[in-house]
């Protein structure tokens, strides 16, 4: 695993190490020529050494002794060195010194995949507009997640084309109004009904527990097409039991910030279908398809923080709904620090949601407290960062929350006690197999106490076979190594048949440990 | 999917609830939609019928909003409203990648139905086309930018319609292109990534191109698009790859706001790759540049600007070293000659009327577009960003007698350059109240009028620009305020004349010659068009 760690390393003139080698296609072996090869000191950005392949691929350096980062762009697209899947963490290290061979490193390079199709109407007319997203499937930091990658439009041909996406597995969404949706709606009195088009889920239906992921293979161009049918909507109204007071102060507080937004079953689970910031009640969501739907608003302006949900069922013919604001839900805690001393500086606590991948840091007050006055209700992950310090355990009340995992209700009012600690120390050493270190493995961390705020850690190791981890938290852990950098390493499932042969590791601080690990074969 | 009896429901419903939403009578409004180019019918155009509100009912305020109803096209193009209530309606239509278009004038359906109206749809066109290198391999990435050319105020104006990027396969394409003449040209991406610590990221970027046009490598040179409705129309462009280097130095006099990075080659803006910019040290760096001589410019927020001369050859250019600074400062200086004498206005007295005064302002035009920087009212002077402009005056009750700056006449010679941050020499204009005038009309015998009819006159005398106006419906025109001397005037059935340019001027034949002094009126008449 490469990081932006500069290690320290005493030079001489003479200390210099060829990084050479050659760059080739993953699929066919064949030299890729015309590759931008970059060779970037750790931890540095300027600098570089850059070279661009001739037909047999080649690539030399000759460089310094330490940690570098070797990159390849071709036609726009840009690969780390060691790079086992893409969304893997960003490649190896490669580390020069004088009992390293890095003069014969062979660059396996992944051409990017495309992604295109067509969208067509039930009337087989093609779709302009129409977006089409792609959820990355499968292992990113050692979790097996959905998560959004690229999308594209489709242009006047109904035409769209994703490319540069690495290979991996897909799943597609292809959303879109009728072009003439919008002017359906133009007319005195009641308005007209609404038509809309079903979400369409690769490989084609509208149903979104039978979306199936696309695999798509390096430099493969897939086809997925997309045919929507046009359906009555219903126009949602949204009104506001106890909302006067901002319709009242809107011309004095013209950014009045209240938010809608809609939740529904998307691909993996629930998803924000739409939002939309500074409505005013009530307030009319237009052509919302047949379905059950959580709707949301939180005003995060008015003198407390106010918010609202109510799940709904949306057929054929306009509803309105009414939603009463309360309190919104609120989190504060504090934070005691393990050894005590004088309060750091830039000590924060970090929140993250899993339903949109929202993210937040918030600072904590020289007496370890901290707030946050308006939270949405959901899962989120709790740390702790800054100055060397990590959240060691987690409590809500009594509960102790593994790996930082909260769960907001609405409305709730959640103090959570967080005890952080830096004792963190560096931990290194080599994956091995038959005694000799080998790059290009997993060697992962699995803390042993249960109630442990802090998740499994995995590193992938550099060119000479080293893992190194600047700052892990002091504790007792199973250390073991796998030959395929690829597996979710922090769910407990994947990493249990390693476990029967994994060390047992104690980390303290004042002490540097380093290990030799072996590597198992992975289990498929 | 929904089965087509469900959508036949679908549809039904939509035209019903349209109907219902006009006022319930008796008449029929129908008829079809078809392509103007093709004269084939448009199936699935949206059609608006909108009932105009009576006088009566505006008054009384029983219809506050038009009624209307809204309805798809059939196959055949067809479409039909019945049970509308009397009335004057309007018809829209509209459908993507088609002009919307009203049929002609308002359809009075006040005595009887009308089942034959027809609404010509006029298709857009659209441009595709694939960049390529030097070995036929297609770029991807490159930015295109699709300019409207035209001819303005006499000269030659590109102005940007779209701005796309090519895909994977090299391949661009932009739609709804109105008609047109279209340049193109193919640009590297250029962006500015302003990062808050020293040193933003670098990376590769090793190779890049000079930018390029459809059919020549500068604007002058290239091959216009020529988009007629519904044209599809190609345009590759060949672009020579080659190494590409680093361009970095580093900004001072920083104050707050957006930092852009631009590189010009005379008036040709380059495109690069991004450049990198530390707000924290002012350290840029610009990726992506290939050989060649340019000015360097930088600004922050449109306000203040550094130009640096630089000769990218071979290697990475280091160590740059500019410094922002405000726009330089042109005193201007406007004498006007025979000024008549201004009135005391008594105390508490309105000025009611005009005086009769003449008056000159100077506007500097960019080369590189944009708009033109004028004085403000009462200001002695232009603030003038570092750049390279073409003098232009225009002058009311008055005709101008010279304009120059330093030793420099900008009436035979407007082009020049400011310089950041220096002393500039003032810009004076010398003019004279009054002027003559030519009063004229355009009679062409059989050819047949109804087209408007623009003239030139174009002064003998000296190589001042000419003077442009357009004849009225039935041929009249005037020119007034003009310098002394003699004209040649020329009659054209289009205002895309290219007359601030020499050749032009010099190819033109079949003008009428006529002698203007000051106070007099010269009438002329024009029997034929200028070729």
């Amino acid at each position: 695993m490469f990081l932006l760690l500069a290690v320290a390393t005493a030079l001489s003139a003479a200390d210099v190490y060829r990084v050479a080698g050659v760059i080739i296609d993953s699929e066919t072996g064949s030299p890729v020529a015309n590759a931008s090869v970059a060779l970037s000191p750790g931890g540095e950005s300027r600098g570089d050494m850059g070279v661009i392949t001739g037909p047999d691929g080649r690539f030399s350096f000759d460089a310094p002794r330490g940690i570098f980062r070797l990159s390849a762009v071709v036609a726009g697209h840009s690969q780390v060195f060691g790079e086992m899947s893409p969304f893997s963490d960003a490649g190896i290290g490669v580390v020069t010194g004088p009992d390293e061979d890095t003069a014969h490193l062979v660059f396996r390079w992944f051409r990017p995949a495309v992604i295109t199709g067509r969208v067509l109407d039930d009337q087989g007319e093609p779709v302009e507009n129409a977006r089409v997203k792609l959820l990355h499937y499968g292992v990113a930091d050692g979790r097996t997640r959905i998560g959004p990658r690229n999308e594209a439009s489709t242009n006047d041909r109904g035409e769209y084309r994703i490319w540069e996406i690495p290979a991996a597995s897909y799943y597609l969404i292809a959303t879109g109004r009728p072009w003439y949706a919008e002017a359906w709606a133009v007319g005195p009195g009641k308005p007209q009904a609404p038509v809309a088009y079903r979400p369409v889920y690769y490989p084609g239906t509208a149903d979104v527990t039978h979306a199936a992921p696309l695999t798509v293979h390096p430099g493969e161009e897939a086809h997925a097409d997309f045919a929507f049918s046009a359906v009555a909507a219903a126009n949602v109204t949204v009104n506001c039991d106890n909302n006067t007071s901002v319709v009242e102060a809107l011309p004095a507080a013209p950014n009045g910030a209240m938010t809608l937004s809609v939740i529904g079953q998307s691909i993996g689970g629930e998803a924000v279908l739409s939002q939309t910031a500074f409505i005013i009640c009530p307030f009319t969501v237009n052509g919302v398809l047949p379905g059950h739907y959580l709707l949301r608003l939180s005003d995060t302006e008015a003198a407390g923080p106010r918010a609202a949900q109510r799940w709904v069922d949306v057929g054929v013919g306009d509803i309105e709904v009414s939603l009463s604001l309360h309190p919104a839900a609120a989190l504060s805690g504090r934070v005691t620090l393990k050894n005590a001393g004088a309060w750091p500086n830039g000590l924060l606590v970090g929140l993250f949601r899993d339903l949109d991948n929202w993210s937040e840091t918030m600072p904590i007050g020289a007496d370890g407290s901290f707030s946050v006055p308006h939270i949405e209700p959901g899962k989120y992950l709790v740390s702790v960062s800054g100055a060397g310090y990590y959240a060691e355990t987690i409590r809500a009340g009594d509960v102790a929350l593994p790996r930082g995992v909260v769960n907001i209700e609405d409305g709730a009012e959640l103090r959570l006690s967080i005890v952080a600690s830096n004792k963190s120390v560096r931990f290194r050493g080599f994956a091995t197999r038959d005694d000799q270190p080998l790059g290009n493995m997993l060697v992962v961390i699995v803390p042993r106490d249960p109630v442990s705020a802090y998740s499994n850690q995995g590193y992938q190791t550099d060119s000479d076979g080293s893992f190194d981890w600047p700052a892990l938290p002091a504790g007792d852990y199973l250390l073991f190594a796998v030959d395929d950098p690829t597996i979710a390493y922090a769910d407990p499932e994947t990493v249990k048949p390693y476990l029967s042969q994994a060390k047992q590791i104690r980390i303290e601080p004042g002490k540097v440990l380093e290990e030799r690990v072996p590597v198992q074969a992975v289990v498929k | 999917m929904v089965s087509s009896d469900q959508m036949r429901g679908v549809w039904l419903l939509l035209l019903l609830t349209g109907w219902c939403s006009a006022q319930q009578g008796e008449y029929v409004l129908a008829g079809s939609v078809v392509n103007s180019r093709t004269g084939e019918p448009v199936k699935r155009a949206l059609v608006t019928a909108t009932r105009q509100a009576t006088p009566e009912e505006s008054t009384n305020g029983a219809a506050m909003q038009p009624v209307s109803a809204s309805a798809l096209t059939d196959v055949s193009g067809a479409f039909r409203f019945t049970g509308l209530a009397a009335g004057t309606y309007s018809l829209w239509a509209s459908k993507p990648h088609f002009d919307a278009a009203q049929a002609g004038a308002p359809i009075d359906l006040k005595k009887s139905s009308r089942e034959d109206v027809r609404v010509e749809l006029s298709p857009f066109g659209a441009i595709e086309g694939r960049i390529d290198d030097q070995r036929d391999e297609p770029v991807s990435g490159v930015s295109l930018l699709v300019m409207h050319a035209d001819i303005a105020d006499g000269r030659r104006r590109t102005q940007l319609e779209r701005f796309v990027s090519t895909d994977d396969r090299g391949i661009y394409r932009v739609w709804d292109v109105p008609p047109g003449r279209y340049v193109i040209e193919a640009v590297g991406s250029g962006a500015t990534f302003t990062y808050l610590d020293e040193a933003g990221p670098s990376n590769g970027g090793f190779l890049s191109f000079v930018p390029a046009y459809f059919g020549g490598p500068t604007t002058d040179s290239a091959t216009p698009v020529v988009i007629e409705p519904g044209t599809e129309a190609r345009a590759n462009i060949g672009v020579l790859l080659q190494p590409a280097y680093k361009v970095r130095g580093t900004l001072t006099n920083l104050g707050t706001g957006e930092v852009t990075f631009a590189l010009f080659s005379g008036d040709e803006q380059y495109g690069t790759g991004r450049v990198n910019f530390s707000r924290a040290s002012g350290a840029f760096e610009m990726l992506e540049v290939v050989n060649g001589s340019y000015a360097l410019l930088a600004m922050q927020n449109h306000e203040v600007f550094a130009e640096l001369p630089i000769v990218v050859h071979g290697g990475d250019v280091n160590g740059l070293r500019m410094a922002l600074a405000g726009p330089a400062e042109i005193p201007v200086i406007v004498r006007i000659l025979d000024q008549p004498a201004v009135k005391a206005i008594p105390e508490g007295q309105q000025q009611l009327e005009p005086q009769n005064l003449g008056f000159c302002y100077p506007a500097l035009r960019p080369s590189s577009g944009g708009y033109p920087i004028i004085p403000g009212p009462g200001d002695g002077a232009i603030q003038a960003p570092p750049g390279r402009y073409r003098f232009d005056v225009s002058c009311g009750n008055a005709y101008v007698i010279s304009a120059t700056l330093g030793t420099t006449d900008l009436l035979a010679n407007p082009g020049f350059t400011v310089a950041p941050g220096l002393a500039q020499a003032p810009i004076e204009i010398v003019a004279r109240h009054g002027g003559g005038i030519i009063s004229g009309a355009i009679k062409l015998g059989q050819v047949p009028t109804g087209k408007t009819m623009f003239v030139l006159a174009v002064p003998r005398f000296s190589a001042r620009a000419p003077e442009s106006t357009q004849a009225s419906d039935d041929g009249q025109f005037s020119f007034e305020s003009l310098a002394p001397g003699d004209y040649t005037l020329y009659g054209f059935s289009t205002d895309q004349l290219e007359y601030r340019s020499p050749e032009f001027l010099r190819g033109l034949t079949g003008g009428e010659s006529v002698h203007v002094e000051d106070g007099a009126t010269a009438a002329v008449t024009i029997t034929r068009l200028a070729q």
